[in-house]
């Protein structure tokens, strides 16, 4: 599976989220459209989002959260 | 009565409006456990109320909740109110820090000078379809010491339960939040006597070698020191080498030439890593760790 993919998927599932859903990160707060906004043009924010929820999926596949 | 915690919670944007919440859902646990506590809420939460306080009370904790950056916790007036220059304010005392990454740097500071700093080495991030879970995870660490565990168990028991915490979140279908929760995790440190920052935890290279072969000790190796052993051993390598290599050749030894500049290194080398160790015993003398 490639980057893009994973970003697809993270962009389809934030479009599946209720309007009042927001990300929060540092100071910044982000509602669902600014959060894909974000994802199609910063880069390293991407990266991070990318990151986390392989790193999740690692853990989860390896049973080590519990 | 002298107050056990200090809790300061400024409020002035949106994420502000969470960490006031959680907050006060830490002052409702102190108050069942019949704790006594002072706080700074919104407009109070302030740097000269907060050193006011800190100050006059040398035996009190210190809980921040608001935003944070590598070097300082943030007041309600967006002006720190404990930075690098007033870190002082924080020797000795237990520090909880729900706000991002002043473990990096502030944190490190202050366990130099005998606190315990609880916080996170990085931006801290969440979602709010899981407002209540983050709560719990934030605060997890703070009512575990109320409740009388030791910071390491604090520790332990919050990572646990973030991890259950996330499963949790995934199971339920929030699976960022889930991301969320385990990034957060794995960025809450802890700095104790006996559980020292992590060399990566320092920008520079060779801060990270020394905590590495040192452990503890290489925190407290200052620039100057590590300088000075530099410079006095370079010197000797270039007094050694033009003494081979040139000394021997020439009619005048006291010409302009590697030698001198040698010596001159391993002088100036020395007289650092003595003023640094003589300042050193200085505050030892004065019982603070440096």
């Amino acid at each position: 599976m490639s980057e893009n993919q994973i970003v697809d998927a993270i962009r389809n599932y934030i479009g599946k989220q209720d309007n009042g859903w927001n990300f929060v990160r540092g100071r910044e707060v982000l509602t669902k459209n600014q959060f894909i906004r974000r994802l199609n043009v910063d880069k390293n924010f991407r990266k991070f989002m990318v990151k986390i929820v392989v790193a999740q999926t690692v853990e989860i596949l390896g049973g080590k959260s519990t | 009565m002298n107050p056990e915690w200090l809790i300061v919670a400024p409020y002035f944007d949106e994420v502000t409006k969470y960490t006031l919440d959680e907050a006060k859902d830490v002052i409702a646990y102190l108050e069942e456990k019949g704790i006594v506590y002072f706080s700074l809420l919104d407009s109070e939460a302030v740097q000269k109320n907060t050193e006011k306080i800190l100050t006059q009370y040398p035996n009190c904790n210190f809980g921040h909740w608001n935003h944070g950056s590598e070097d300082a916790v943030w007041g309600d007036d967006e002006k720190a109110v404990i930075d690098l220059s007033n870190v002082e304010l924080l020797k000795g005392r237990d520090c909880y820090n729900s706000n991002c990454s002043s473990a990096k740097k502030l944190g490190v500071e202050a366990w130099k000078l005998g606190a315990v700093f609880w916080g996170y080495t990085d931006l801290v991030s969440f979602t709010t379809d899981a407002a209540e879970e983050f709560k719990e995870a934030f605060n997890y660490g703070i009512k575990r010491r109320i409740d009388g565990f030791s910071w390491k168990e604090c520790l332990e028991k919050t990572k646990a339960r973030m991890s259950e915490l996330a499963d949790a979140l995934v199971d339920a279908g929030k699976i960022l939040a889930g991301a969320c929760m385990r990034q957060d995790r794995d960025i809450l440190v802890c700095y104790t006597a006996d559980s020292p920052p992590e060399p990566d935890t320092s920008w520079c290279p060779l801060r990270k070698l020394a905590v590495k072969f040192t452990k503890s000790a290489g925190w407290f190796i200052s620039r100057k020191f590590a300088v000075g052993i530099a410079l006095q051993w370079s010197g000797f390598a270039l007094m050694v080498h033009d003494y081979f290599e040139a000394c021997e050749l020439i009619d005048n030894p006291y010409t302009i030439q590697g030698f001198w500049f040698g010596l001159l290194f391993a002088v100036t080398g020395f007289l650092f890593i003595t003023s640094d160790v003589v300042n050193w015993i200085k505050k030892q003398m004065k019982g603070v760790r440096r």
